[in-house]
């Protein structure tokens, strides 16, 4: 009898991650500056309907989760060029689909953590700054940015 | 005692595979920007009415050989709006002779005579776009009304076109 009890205990241990694997992160959209000019700089921010990075993530009703966002410091050009960008604190937010979800807004050099208390998707914004130089090499410039999510 | 603990070992290392796996996850995104080729425009020809005389109007059309003429070079393709500071007369010392009825053209050769789009100079945005090859060519005419006891003179003024990308 006491053998016959443990092969259940195993089962739910076994069980727990499929739970787990019901939790994902999309992206959606990339954060375009669009076409900058020569020494001017050009903020997007994370509110911004068409330019600002927009990831998605889907998780059961009740799910706690972990975001860590990986950020560029620079974007990479043309013949080895390199075009600072800042994004600081303020630039993030994140936003649960549901009625009655505000705006949490995060630094996206920390991370932050979030609940779905009243929904299955959330949706992750990111803007920035950037500021091509007077002398900067025209071209197009990219990097990435990375949404890392843990399920606790 | 002994075939329990093997058991017991083998499904905890499974459980810990499967957590590890399943509760990080990432996904990227691309963080893009376009720097556009610098502007650079000059004036290339004055806008030259010649010789004008008293009570009689004169008028230069953008397509004349006297025409004012910027050049302007930047990003290929590119949308820029035009934008004109443009004077109210011509100046020779104390006196004024009125300049008004600006018209312009723009176009992607230095040829104003064929495919040239005209517009009207002014402070208020005009939309043009450099060619494939990032050239631009604005030319500019007016009409200058000399009163019936203009002084005679040489009378000069500027005008003044800034180009932005939009």
């Amino acid at each position: 009898m006491h053998r016959a009890t443990i092969p259940a205990t195993l089962l739910s241990l076994i069980a727990a991650p499929a739970a787990v694997a019901q939790v994902s992160v999309t992206g959606i959209r990339d954060l375009a500056f669009g076409f900058l000019t020569l020494g001017i700089s050009s903020t997007v921010l994370p509110s911004d309907p068409v330019k600002s990075a927009q990831w998605r993530i889907t998780a059961p009703v009740g799910q706690r989760i972990q975001i860590r966002l990986t950020v560029p410091n620079q974007l990479l050009g043309p013949s080895g060029a390199t075009l600072p960008v800042s994004i600081n604190n303020g630039d993030a937010f994140v936003q649960g689909t549901w009625t009655g979800s505000v705006p949490n807004s995060f630094n996206p050099g920390s991370n932050v953590n979030f609940n779905f208390t009243g929904g299955t998707q959330a949706i992750i914004r990111l803007g920035g700054q950037i500021t091509p130089a007077a002398n900067q090499r025209p071209g197009t410039y990219t990097n990435t940015a990375v949404c890392t999510i843990t399920v606790f | 005692m002994h075939r329990w603990a093997k058991v017991s070992t083998a499904v905890v290392a499974a459980c810990v595979v499967a957590a590890s796996n399943a509760s990080a996850q990432s996904a990227n995104i691309n963080v893009t920007a376009n720097v556009l080729q610098a502007i650079s425009v000059t004036g290339f020809r004055a806008l030259d009415f010649g010789n004008v005389f008293p009570g009689v109007n004169k008028t230069i059309a953008p397509s004349a050989a006297t025409s004012g003429r910027f050049d302007a070079t930047g990003q290929a393709a590119a949308n820029v709006n035009m934008t004109f500071t443009l004077p109210v007369n011509l100046v020779s010392g104390g006196n004024n002779l009125p300049i008004g009825t600006w018209t312009g053209c723009w176009d992607t050769d230095n040829n104003p005579a064929a495919g040239c789009t005209n517009f009207t100079p002014s402070a208020a945005a005009s939309a043009t776009t450099f060619s494939a090859g990032g050239a631009l060519f604005v030319f500019i005419g007016g009409t200058v009304s000399p009163a019936a006891n203009q002084a005679a003179g040489a009378y000069t003024a500027t005008a003044t076109l800034t180009l932005a990308y939009f």
